[in-house]
C-alpha cells in the first residue's frame, strides 16, 4: 500500500505536474470563491487544454481544481455571505457573523485548516477503501452495474432538487441527449433527424460546457442590478491565525464532520452541496450549546468546511472504482478519462494502475498546496474578487468558444454550446435543477448498454435484477431514496 | 407566468415524450429483437410521460390553490439584458468564421461587458481596451503556444 502510494509521488514530482497542481488549485479558489462560478464551471472549462496534455498531468491539474473549487467558496461565505459554490453554503450561517465580530481572519484560517483536514481524512480514506471495493466491483453483472446506477440518478434526482419529479424528469432528459447519435451494443444511428454531424451524438464536452458556463453567463444579465449591490460587506480581513488549543477543542467535530462528508461523497450523485448543510445541522444538534450557533461561533465553520471538502475524497471512491460520479464535478472527470481513452472503474486499478496511484499522490500534494495557498495568498485572492464580474464573464465565454472549437474546429460545436446553454438557462427558469441532467447524460449510455446485456443474458427475464444480491441491494436503495425524498420534500436545497 | 411553470413544463414534456416514442419507429434496426435499438428509448419515453403528467397535476393544484393570491407577477426588467446577450451571442456565431476570432471576440466582448454593465456609457472605453487586449492574449496563447486551431479570418 506504502509503496504505491511512493510510486505514486515518485511519478507526480516532475516540474510540469507541480505547475499543473499549483495552477489547478488556484484558478479552483478564484472559481470556487468568485459567486456565480463554481468548481464544476472550472473544471469544465478547462476539458479541452486536457487533449494536449497525456494522463497523469491532466489528472493533476483537474484534481486541483477540484479541491481548489471547493475551497474557495468560504472566502466569500465568510466574508460576503454569499456562497462562493453551494458547498459552502452552511459556512455563511456562522462564519459571515464572525466576521461581523472582527473575527473575519479567525474564521478564515479556521475554514481553511478545517478544510485541510477534512481532505486529508477523505483522501485517506479513499486510499484504503477503492483498491479492494474495486476488487468487489470486479465481479459486477450487468444486473449489479444497472441498479448502481439507478441508484445514483434516483439519489441525485431527490436532492439535487426542491421537487423529486423534477430532478428525475432532469436525468431523463440528459438520457435523451445521450441517445442521439449511435445505440450502444449494436450502434445504430438514433435521432439524428438526419443531420450529419449528429451521427456520433453531442460531445460530451460542448455540451458540460454548454450546461454550465453559458447558461450562466446568460442568466447574469438578470443580475445586472443585483452584481451592483452586493459588494464587500466586510472589508478588514485582519490577521490569518488560530490557536492550536483552539483548533485541538474542535477535535471531536472536525472528525464527525469528516466522517459525515465522506460518507455522503461516497453516496453516489450527491456531494458537497449537500454535506455541508447535513453536517452543520448534526453539528447543531448534538452541540452542547446549540442555540450559539447562527451567532458566529467556530463551531459551525469547522462542521460545515470540514464536511465539504471530504465530500471530495469520498466522490473519489465510487469515480474510480466502480466508474460512477459521486457529483458533478466527478461527472467531469469521468469525461476527462474518456477523452483520454481511459474508462474509469475496477479495470483501471489492474490496467492503469500507475495512474491510480498518481491520482492519490497528486490529491494529497493539492490538499496540501490549497492550505499554502489559501494561507498566504488570501489578500490576493480577495483582491480579485473586485474584477466586476461584466467583465469576467465575456472573457470566460470566449475561453469556452477556444475550448470547444479547438477540439474539432467545428463550428457545429459551437452551435451545440449555445443550445445547451439555452437548455441549462431554460431549464433552470423552470427550476430544474441542472446536475442530474449531466449525470443522466454521462450515465444514460451505460445505463442502457447494462440493462440491454442483463436482459439478453437472461433471455428478456427481469428476474435476475431481483435475486442478485448486489442489485436487489442497490434497487431497494433506489426504491427507499425516492420514498425519503418524497416525504423530506425540499429540505435539502444544495445542489451537488 | 410564476403560477403556471410546472403546467408549461409538464405539456411541454409530454409533447416531448410523445414525440420521441413516434421517433422511434423511424429508427432502423435489422431485425426487430425484443430488447434492440429501440427498447431503452420508448421505455424513457413512457417515463417521461408519467413523470411529466405527475407534473401537471401538480401544477394544475398549485395554480388552482394559489388562485387569487397575484403577486408580483410582472415580467422582470432585466428580460431586456437576457435577450441581448442572446443576440450578442448569436451574432458572435455567425461572425466568428468570416471576421476571425481575435477581431470578433474583441468586438464581442466589448459589447457583452457594456450590457452586463447595465449600460454604463462612461466605462465602455475601457471594455474596449480590456477586451481588445483579452481577446490578443487569448489567441496568442492558445494559437502559439497550446496550438489551438482557431479562426484566422479576414486577419490571418
Amino acid at each position: 500500500m506504502l509503496g504505491n502510494i511512493i510510486s505514486g509521488f515518485a511519478d507526480i514530482f516532475t516540474i510540469q505536474i507541480m505547475f499543473l497542481l499549483i495552477a489547478g488549485v488556484a484558478i479552483g479558489i478564484l472559481f470556487g470563491a468568485i459567486p456565480g462560478l463554481t468548481a464544476t464551471m472550472a473544471v469544465a472549462l478547462c476539458l479541452p487544454l486536457t487533449f494536449a496534455l497525456p494522463v497523469i498531468p491532466s489528472m493533476a491539474l483537474l484534481v486541483g481544481l477540484y479541491i481548489g473549487g471547493i475551497s474557495g467558496g468560504l472566502i466569500t461565505a465568510i466574508l460576503l455571505k454569499i456562497p462562493g459554490t453551494p458547498a459552502s453554503i452552511a459556512t455563511t450561517f456562522d462564519g459571515h457573523p464572525m466576521a461581523e465580530k472582527g473575527e473575519a481572519g479567525k474564521a478564515l484560517s479556521i475554514g481553511i485548516i478545517s478544510s485541510f483536514l477534512g481532505g486529508l481524512f477523505s483522501i485517506i480514506v479513499l486510499i484504503f477503501v477503492s483498491p479492494p471495493l474495486a476488487q468487489i466491483a470486479i465481479r459486477f453483472t450487468p444486473y449489479d452495474y444497472f441498479a448502481v446506477i439507478l441508484f445514483s440518478l434516483t439519489m441525485m434526482a431527490g436532492l439535487a432538487g426542491r421537487s423529486l419529479v423534477k430532478g428525475l424528469l432532469s436525468g431523463m432528459l440528459g438520457m435523451v441527449f445521450a441517445m442521439i447519435g449511435g445505440a450502444p451494443i449494436d450502434g445504430f444511428p438514433r435521432f439524428t433527424a438526419g443531420i450529419k454531424e449528429l451521427d456520433a451524438g453531442f460531445d460530451l464536452l460542448p455540451t458540460l460546457i454548454g450546461l454550465f458556463a453559458i447558461s450562466e453567463i446568460i442568466r447574469a444579465g438578470e443580475e445586472t442590478k443585483l452584481m451592483k449591490g452586493a459588494r464587500k460587506t466586510v472589508e478588514k480581513v485582519g490577521q490569518l491565525y488560530v490557536s492550536m488549543k483552539e483548533m485541538l477543542s474542535q477535535t471531536g467535530n472536525l472528525l464527525r464532520s469528516s466522517v459525515i462528508g465522506t460518507a455522503i461523497g461516497i453516496l453516489p450523485g450527491i456531494g458537497g452541496g449537500v454535506s455541508n448543510i447535513i453536517s452543520y445541522t448534526v453539528a447543531r444538534r448534538q452541540s452542547k450549546h446549540p442555540e450559539k450557533f447562527g451567532t458566529g461561533i467556530p463551531d459551525g465553520v469547522v462542521a460545515s468546511e470540514t464536511a465539504n471538502n471530504a465530500s471530495i475524497g469520498g466522490a473519489m471512491v465510487p469515480l474510480l472504482s466502480l466508474g460512477i460520479p459521486g457529483d458533478t464535478v466527478t461527472a467531469m472527470l469521468i469525461g476527462a478519462f474518456m477523452i483520454q481513452g481511459i474508462s474509469p472503474g475496477p479495470m483501471m486499478f489492474q490496467m492503469h494502475s500507475e495512474l491510480v496511484n498518481s491520482i492519490f499522490a497528486a490529491l494529497l500534494v493539492a490538499n496540501l498546496i490549497m492550505l499554502v495557498l489559501m494561507m498566504g495568498g488570501l489578500k490576493i485572492f480577495v483582491k480579485l474578487l473586485n474584477i466586476p464580474r461584466e467583465i469576467l464573464l465575456p472573457i470566460i465565454f470566449a475561453v469556452c468558444i477556444i475550448g470547444v472549437f479547438g477540439v474539432n474546429s467545428r463550428l457545429f460545436d459551437v452551435w451545440t454550446v449555445l443550445f445547451f446553454g439555452i437548455v441549462g438557462y431554460v431549464m433552470e427558469k423552470f427550476d430544474f435543477p441542472l446536475a442530474p441532467i449531466i449525470l443522466g447524460f454521462i450515465l444514460g449510455p451505460i445505463l442502457e448498454e447494462n440493462l440491454r446485456r442483463g436482459l439478453m443474458f437472461s433471455d428478456g427475464s427481469i428476474l435476475p435484477f431481483f435475486t442478485n444480491p448486489i442489485s436487489a441491494i442497490f434497487l431497494a436503495l433506489s426504491v427507499i431514496s425516492v420514498a425519503l425524498s418524497l416525504r423530506k420534500g425540499g429540505m435539502w436545497k444544495g445542489q451537488a | 407566468m410564476q403560477r403556471y411553470k410546472d403546467i408549461v413544463s409538464g405539456a411541454f414534456l409530454l409533447l416531448i415524450a410523445a414525440v420521441l416514442y413516434t421517433a422511434t419507429f423511424n429508427i432502423r434496426t435489422f431485425m426487430e429483437t425484443a430488447y434492440g435499438a429501440t427498447f431503452v428509448p420508448r421505455l424513457v419515453a413512457i417515463v417521461i410521460a408519467v413523470l411529466s403528467l405527475i407534473l401537471l397535476i401538480q401544477g394544475i393544484q398549485k395554480a388552482r390553490r394559489s388562485e387569487g393570491e397575484e403577486g408580483a407577477e410582472t415580467v422582470p426588467k432585466s428580460g431586456r439584458h437576457v435577450i441581448l446577450t442572446f443576440g450578442l451571442i448569436i451574432g458572435y456565431i455567425l461572425v466568428l468564421d468570416k471576421l476571425g476570432f481575435i477581431l470578433s471576440t474583441a468586438i464581442y466582448s466589448t459589447l457583452q461587458m457594456y450590457v452586463l454593465s447595465d449600460f454604463n456609457r462612461r466605462k465602455i472605453v475601457l471594455y474596449l481596451i480590456i477586451s481588445t487586449i483579452a481577446s490578443v492574449t487569448l489567441y496568442l496563447v492558445f494559437k502559439k503556444l497550446l496550438y489551438v486551431m482557431l479562426p484566422t479570418g479576414i486577419l490571418g
